[in-house]
């Protein structure tokens, strides 16, 4: 296990965090919600960012207290709104990381840059905002970490440029031992990166799941009101009213395909289950 | 594997100050023009000048790294690096340190050129200038780390002026209680007892002095670094 958050809390005037979390050797977890919801609180906390007000949190297989500045060697961080001071350069940074982190390759990660067209000379504050979002990942992943910690990496990134980065991630995954956390808006994304996701709703988490058991067990089903009032609803988890009827999310799509094969029943996705989460009604609260 | 953070973080650090320093050049180069005509135009006399401008000139590119450090969300990527917060502290210290240091240099390098009479007199000077300016940044550092920006700087400030103003006060106060007479006897002995000192007794109290005012200056600022959140 590279991460393992146990009940850490942390309260803010209108907002209290409160988040257990796993992140398992070999895998990529991402971690999704609203804005607001407590993304990238939970990622300070990990990176000790920000002091916590209860809980425990083992990083690296460290507990808190084991946990030390060098120990951060082995992440490599990608922060949203943070970077290094965009009055450096390419080379700037390169020779600051390489006097920072013992096994910071500066070769390769200057072939990098080359590779996608960096200009070495030029400050990072007038990178595009893909351009800076290319260069965040890159250096995150220049250093042999252990386990990458990614706030939103493909934001501001074109389709191919986006498409690039994630081959990169699943390149980095290739030696065994990495493990990444990452959030991201774009659902495509990590439908098509991560291992399993949690879902994190007003500071707290509401569900996890392996993506591949969302991709094949989880539907959503468009009913009209008759065909709900005659519906079987043990296996309903979640409900929102639309003008037709219900859309209703279901993580047993099969028992509703062979016994309700007139129903309208879509693969279920990322997005629908994030929409009918924080829309809908939960089934179990209405009884 | 040799292991990252400690002395290889705050080397990080350092590489990462003097790169910034490389941007600002054209203020550095500023700073040493002012010095050459200062010296062209009041020759030796103006040196005190010249070493309080260049010590307390090099002393404040320490504080705007600070604030390069916080500007747009920085030092929170800074924090996730292989460093602690006590590095981070320490290093601007050791930063400060370097500085002032090239600042007396570099403001004593003419001096030693123009070869004047009492060159003794003048080193002295100057080592008593540089020991006032390290504890003038043992004061700011910590004004800097907690303020941080401008904020900073308009509290180091109303530090200064409410020091002054102490002074003030309490010759006031003295000369008042103690009769201006008592008083002039008292601040007189103790002029009278520092001027009795040799070279080396004034140096050890100074040192002591500013290794006190560092250890206890360090240790609020590790505090101060501590409790922050990004």
């Amino acid at each position: 296990m590279l991460l393992k958050l146990e009940n850490v809390k942390k309260t803010y005037q209108n907002f209290t965090l409160h988040c257990s979390m796993e992140v398992k050797e070999g895998c990529i977890t991402g971690l999704i919600g609203a804005n607001g919801a407590g993304k990238s609180t939970t990622f300070k906390a990990v990176l000790g960012l920000i002091h916590t007000d209860g809980g425990t949190m083992e990083r690296l297989g460290k507990k808190q207290g084991e946990f030390t500045a060098k120990d951060r060697e082995e992440i490599g961080v990608v922060l949203a709104e943070s970077t290094f001071c965009g009055t450096f350069t390419i080379k700037d940074t390169a020779a600051i990381m390489e006097n920072m982190y013992e096994r910071f390759d500066k070769k390769k990660f200057l072939e990098k840059c080359t590779k996608y067209d960096f200009p070495t000379d030029k400050q990072i504050r007038e990178f595009s905002t893909g351009m800076k979002a290319k260069f965040k990942l890159l250096s995150a992943m220049s250093h042999e970490a252990r386990l990458l910690i990614l706030d939103e990496p493909t934001v501001g990134l074109d389709n191919v440029a986006r498409s690039e980065m994630l081959d990169e991630m699943r390149q980095y995954m290739e030696e065994e031992g990495r493990a990444i956390l990452i959030s991201s808006h774009i659902s495509q994304d990590l439908e098509g990166l991560c291992d399993d996701l949690y879902f994190i709703r007003n500071g707290e988490i509401i569900f996890h799941e392996d993506t591949d058991v969302i991709l094949s067990d989880y539907a959503v089903l468009k009913v009209g009101r008759q065909q709900y009032a005659e519906l079987d609803k043990r296996y309903i988890d979640y409900r929102k009213e639309e003008s037709f009827g219900y859309r209703l999310l279901t993580r047993e799509k099969q028992f509703y395909l062979d016994n309700y094969p007139s129903l309208a029943v879509e693969k279920g996705n990322i997005d629908d289950v994030m929409l009918l989460m924080v829309k809908g009604e939960k089934m179990e609260e209405m009884s | 594997m040799k292991r990252a953070g400690g002395f290889k973080g705050i080397k990080g650090l350092l590489v990462k100050d003097f790169k910034f320093f490389l941007q600002n050049k054209t203020l550095l180069g500023v700073l040493l023009m002012i010095e050459a005509v200062f010296f062209a135009m009041q020759g030796i006399s103006g040196a005190t000048f010249v070493m309080i401008y260049m010590m307390m000139g090099t002393g404040m590119l320490v504080l705007s790294t600070i604030t390069m450090d916080e500007y747009d969300k920085n030092m929170a990527f800074l924090m996730t690096m292989p460093v602690s917060r006590k590095d981070y502290v320490l290093e601007k210290y050791v930063l400060s340190l370097l500085c002032v240091l090239f600042g007396w240099v570099m403001a004593l390098l003419p001096c030693l050129l123009l070869k004047p009479d009492g060159m003794g007199k003048l080193l002295a000077q100057s080592l008593g200038i540089l020991a006032v300016m390290v504890l003038l940044q043992m004061l700011a550092l910590p004004a800097q780390l907690k303020f941080g920006g401008e904020r900073g700087r308009v509290v180091l400030a109303c530090i200064f002026a409410v020091a002054a103003l102490a002074v003030v006060f309490a010759k006031k106060a003295g000369g008042r209680y103690m009769g201006p007479e008592r008083m002039q006897t008292w601040a007189g002995r103790i002029g009278e007892a520092v001027y009795k000192m040799d070279m080396a007794e004034t140096g050890c109290i100074a040192a002591v002095i500013c290794v006190v005012c560092f250890a206890v200056s360090f240790w609020i600022s590790k505090g101060i670094m501590e409790k922050k959140e990004f």
